[in-house]
C-alpha cells in the first residue's frame, strides 16, 4: 500500500526503538524550578510576581501586553527566590523566575475546568487558550491563540492534527497518542469548534501502528474525523509538507497554511488544549523524550517546565560514555546546548545525548556537483546555490533569484551532502543577515 | 579575372565610405555629452572601488557627487587634499566637514586564544556573525573579538590578517579607513581611530573588574592606574574601559608600563 506523502525529502535512520514501546513516566518535580520568561515566538513576558512572593502551581508569573505572546505559569508551588538571567535553550541567558519548591503542589485557586465549552463562543475559547499559555509544542512555540484566529478574509475548511513526529529519536508524541488518544481527539474537536466545526484530519507516519490504531479507535465511526497514515519520511511533520500530503494543497511561497484554508496543530498542543479545557490546568508540564546513545536508560517523561536538563538526565539513569553533545529537540532541527543547566521550556519535545563516537567531526570539503541537496529539498530550492551566495556575501541575490526565505530549515541538504558542506547553516545565516539589514533600514 | 578583383574592392570601398559617413553623422547627431567633471572627480578618488560610500564603486560615487546627490564626506578613504580638490571641481561648500585626520581601524581586544576563556567548542560556520547568533559566541567574554575573520572577508584593501592566536592584525599602511570592518563586526570590537593615535586601550569590556577577570586575563579592570600616572591627563573613564583623548596624548608610553593587566598597547610600533 502506498501512503500519502509530499515530494522529495529524505529517509532517516529513526533510532526510535530505544523509547518507542516504553510507557510515559512522570518525572519528579524539580527542587528549584528556573522558568525563563521567553518560551515562545513573540514579545518576551514581563514578570508578574516579586522576589519573595509565594506562588501557587498554575499561577501566572509572566505576561505581556502585546498581541503575539503567551503567558507563563508557575510549574510548582513555592517561594520566588530570584528574578535573574539564567542559561536558556536559545540564548546565553534570559531573565528567568527561580522558584523554590515547597513540595505541596498547591493548586492556584482560580483554576477551574470549562465543562460546557461547547456552548462558549470562539473568542472566549481563544482567550482561555491564551490565558492557559498554550503555544505550538512541536518546536516552533508560536502562540496557539493567534493561529486559531485566522484573518477574516480566509475561510478555514480543515484542521490538520500533526502526529508525524518525523525526527530521529523522539517518541513522546507517539506515547501521547497511544496512552491518551482521547485527549488528542478531544482537543481536535475543541479546535474544530473554534474554527466553525470544520473537518479534522489527523496525519500519523506509518511507522507508528500503535498510535494509528489508538487514534482511529478514539476517533470513532463518525465522518468528521479522518485518520490518515503517512509515509515515513523527513520532514513529514513540516507544516507545509503536512498540508501537501494530507490535502494535496500547496501553501504559496511566503504564505501560511491559512491561505489554503488549513490550520495545522501538533498532537501535543491539541492534547494540552483538551487538558486546559477539561481541568483548567495551564501549560506547566510536557512530554519529553530522553534518548540517544549517551543516556543510560532512555525513556519518555512528563516533566514540569523549568526542570533542568541535568535533573531530567539523572532521572533517566544519567550519562553513558564520554558525552560530546546534548541536543534540545530532535537531532535534525534541535540545538546543541552549551550547558545542561538550561531548563525545559514549552517547545522542547526531546533531549538527545550524543557521545564522541556518535558525532561527525569531518571538516567540510567541497561541492562535487552531485545535486543530492537539490533532490532532497522538500521546498524545491537549490541549497548549493544559496550556499555559494551566502558565502560570497551576496545575500540579495539569494533572496531574489533563489527563494532564500522559502527555506524551512529542515536540514535535509546538510544531511545528504557528501562534501559535508554546512548548507543549511549558511542559509540560516543569510536569512539572519538579511533580516538584520532590513531592521537597520527600517530603524533609519 | 582582374576586373572581378577591382570590382569587389571598389564595392567594398564604396560600402565602407557610405557606412562610415553614416556612423560619423550618428556620432554627432546622437552624441551624449558626459559632464567632464565626472572624470575629473574620478581621477581624484582613491579608485579602490571598496563600496564604503554606498555607491557601486568610485565611478558611481563620482557621478553622484557631480549630480549633487552625495556629499564629499561620503568617501571615508579620501585624504583631505583630495577632498578639497574635489570640492573645487564640483563647487560643494562642504569643506568645514572634511576630516583632516586619516582614520584607521583598530581591534579593541587583546584577549587571544590563550588569555580569553571559552564557554564551549564552536564547530559551525566560520563567521563571527553566525557564531554570535549561537549563544553569543564561544568566548566567555561577550565583548571580545571572536577571531573568525568576518572583518577579513569584507576588507577590500587586504589590510587585515589573522594572527596565529586568532586576533585580527591591521596593516596600518594598507588600511584606508573605509570602515567596512566596523559595520561587519558583530561585537563592535573594531573602531575607527585617527592614525596619529599611537597608544590604544585594547579592551572593549565594560564589565566590572571581577566579572571581567573571570572571563579574560587581559580585560581592563578599571583600576585607574593609567589615568593616575598619565602626565598629560589624557586618560579618562566613562562607564567602560579606559579611554584616551588623542588630542592630549603625547604617546609617552607610561600607561603601557603601568597597566597591571597589560591591555594598553603602542599600536603604531607593531
Amino acid at each position: 500500500m502506498r501512503y500519502k506523502t509530499f515530494p522529495q525529502g529524505i529517509h532517516l535512520r529513526y533510532h526510535k526503538q530505544a523509547t518507542a514501546g516504553k510507557p510515559t513516566v512522570t518525572a519528579k518535580a524539580p527542587a528549584v524550578a528556573v522558568v525563563p520568561l521567553i518560551q515562545h515566538i513573540g514579545v518576551p513576558c514581563i514578570p508578574q510576581i516579586n522576589v519573595g512572593d509565594h506562588v501557587f502551581m498554575g499561577q501566572k508569573i509572566g505576561d505581556a501586553e502585546a498581541l503575539i505572546t503567551a503567558p507563563i505559569h508557575s510549574p510548582i508551588s513555592g517561594k520566588v527566590m530570584a528574578l535573574e538571567a539564567r542559561p536558556h535553550v536559545m540564548r546565553r541567558d534570559v531573565l528567568s523566575v527561580v522558584i523554590e519548591n515547597d513540595g505541596e503542589d498547591e493548586l492556584y485557586p482560580d483554576i477551574m475546568p470549562y465543562p460546557d465549552w461547547e456552548r462558549l463562543d470562539p473568542d472566549t475559547l481563544r482567550n482561555i487558550i491564551r490565558e492557559g499559555g498554550i503555544v505550538g509544542m512541536g518546536g516552533a512555540a508560536f502562540p496557539t491563540h493567534i493561529k486559531l484566529a485566522p484573518q477574516s478574509d480566509k475561510s478555514i475548511d480543515a484542521v490538520l492534527i500533526n502526529g508525524a513526529e518525523c525526527e530521529d529519536y523522539l517518541t513522546d508524541d507517539n506515547c501521547l497518542m497511544v496512552e491518551h488518544p482521547e485527549w488528542v481527539i478531544g482537543g481536535a474537536r475543541i479546535i474544530s469548534h473554534i474554527l466553525g466545526n470544520v473537518k479534522i484530519v489527523v496525519g500519523i507516519e506509518a511507522n507508528k501502528p500503535d498510535a494509528l490504531a489508538a487514534i482511529r479507535q478514539a476517533a470513532g465511526e463518525g465522518d468528521d474525523i479522518s485518520v490518515i497514515a503517512l509515509d515515513t519520511k523527513y520532514p513529514q511533520g513540516g507544516e507545509k509538507q503536512m498540508v501537501k500530503a494530507l490535502l494535496d494543497r500547496e501553501v504559496p511561497s511566503g504564505g501560511l497554511p491559512s491561505e489554503v484554508g488549513v490550520v495545522v496543530n501538533n498532537v501535543a498542543t491539541v492534547a494540552k488544549i483538551f487538558e486546559l479545557i477539561t481541568t483548567g490546568m495551564p501549560l506547566i508540564s510536557r512530554g519529553v523524550t530522553l534518548s540517544g546513545p549517551g543516556v543510560s536508560a532512555p525513556g519518555n517523561l512528563i516533566a514540569r517546565i523549568g526542570t533542568s536538563m541535568e535533573d531530567l538526565i539523572s532521572e533517566c539513569g544519567g550519562y553513558k560514555g564520554k558525552i560530546a553533545k546534548v541536543i534540545m529537540g530532535g537531532p535534525m532541527t534541535g540545538i546543541s546546548v552549551f550547558t545542561t543547566l538550561v531548563t525545559l521550556t514549552k517547545s522542547i519535545g526531546g533531549v538527545v545525548v550524543m557521545r564522541h563516537e556518535d558525532i561527525c567531526h569531518e571538516d567540510p570539503v567541497v561541492c562535487i556537483r552531485c545535486a543530492r541537496c537539490v533532490d532532497a529539498c522538500p521546498v524545491y530550492l537549490m541549497p548549493i546555490s544559496l550556499y555559494h551566495y551566502s558565502r560570497s556575501l551576496n545575500y540579495d541575490q539569494a533572496v531574489e533569484a533563489y527563494g532564500l526565505f522559502d527555506c524551512i530549515e529542515c536540514g535535509c541538504c546538510s544531511y545528504v551532502c557528501p562534501g559535508r558542506l554546512p548548507l543549511m547553516e549558511s542559509i540560516k545565516h543569510a536569512k539572519a543577515e538579511i533580516n538584520n539589514k532590513r531592521q537597520k533600514q527600517h530603524g533609519r | 579575372m582582374s576586373s572581378n578583383i577591382i570590382l569587389s574592392v571598389a564595392v567594398l570601398a564604396a560600402l565602407g565610405f557610405i557606412l562610415g559617413a553614416g556612423l560619423a553623422y550618428a556620432a554627432r547627431a546622437f552624441a551624449i555629452t558626459r559632464d567632464p567633471r565626472i572624470d575629473a572627480v574620478l581621477a581624484e578618488l582613491p579608485g579602490a572601488n571598496c563600496g564604503a560610500c554606498g555607491y557601486p564603486g568610485c565611478s558611481g560615487y563620482a557621478e553622484a557627487l557631480v549630480i549633487g546627490s552625495a556629499l564629499i564626506t561620503g568617501c571615508p578613504v579620501s585624504r583631505k587634499e583630495a577632498s578639497e580638490r574635489i570640492a573645487d571641481i564640483i563647487g560643494q561648500e562642504e569643506r568645514m566637514n572634511i576630516n583632516s585626520d586619516k582614520l584607521i581601524s583598530v581591534v579593541k581586544c587583546c584577549g587571544n586564544n590563550n588569555t580569553s576563556a571559552r564557554i564551549f567548542n564552536y564547530s559551525g560556520l566560520e563567521d563571527c556573525r553566525a557564531a554570535t547568533r549561537f549563544y553569543d559566541g564561544p568566548k566567555k567574554c561577550r565583548h571580545g573579538c571572536l577571531g573568525m575573520g568576518t572583518c577579513i572577508s569584507v576588507c577590500p584593501f587586504n589590510a587585515i590578517t589573522m594572527s596565529p592566536l586568532k586576533l585580527p592584525v591591521i596593516d596600518r599602511d594598507r588600511c584606508a579607513g573605509c570602515g567596512l570592518c566596523v559595520d561587519a563586526c558583530p561585537r563592535q570590537v573594531m573602531v575607527m581611530m585617527p592614525e596619529r593615535s599611537g597608544i590604544q586601550v585594547l579592551c572593549n569590556s565594560g564589565e566590572a573588574a571581577k566579572a571581567a577577570r573571570q572571563v579574560c586575563s587581559k580585560s581592563c579592570i578599571k583600576c585607574h592606574k593609567c589615568a593616575n600616572i598619565c602626565p598629560a591627563e589624557a586618560i579618562f573613564f566613562d562607564n567602560g574601559p579606559a579611554k584616551i583623548n588623542f588630542d592630549l596624548c603625547t604617546n609617552c608610553g607610561l600607561c603601557v608600563q603601568e597597566c597591571p593587566v597589560k591591555c594598553i598597547y603602542e599600536t603604531n610600533r607593531g
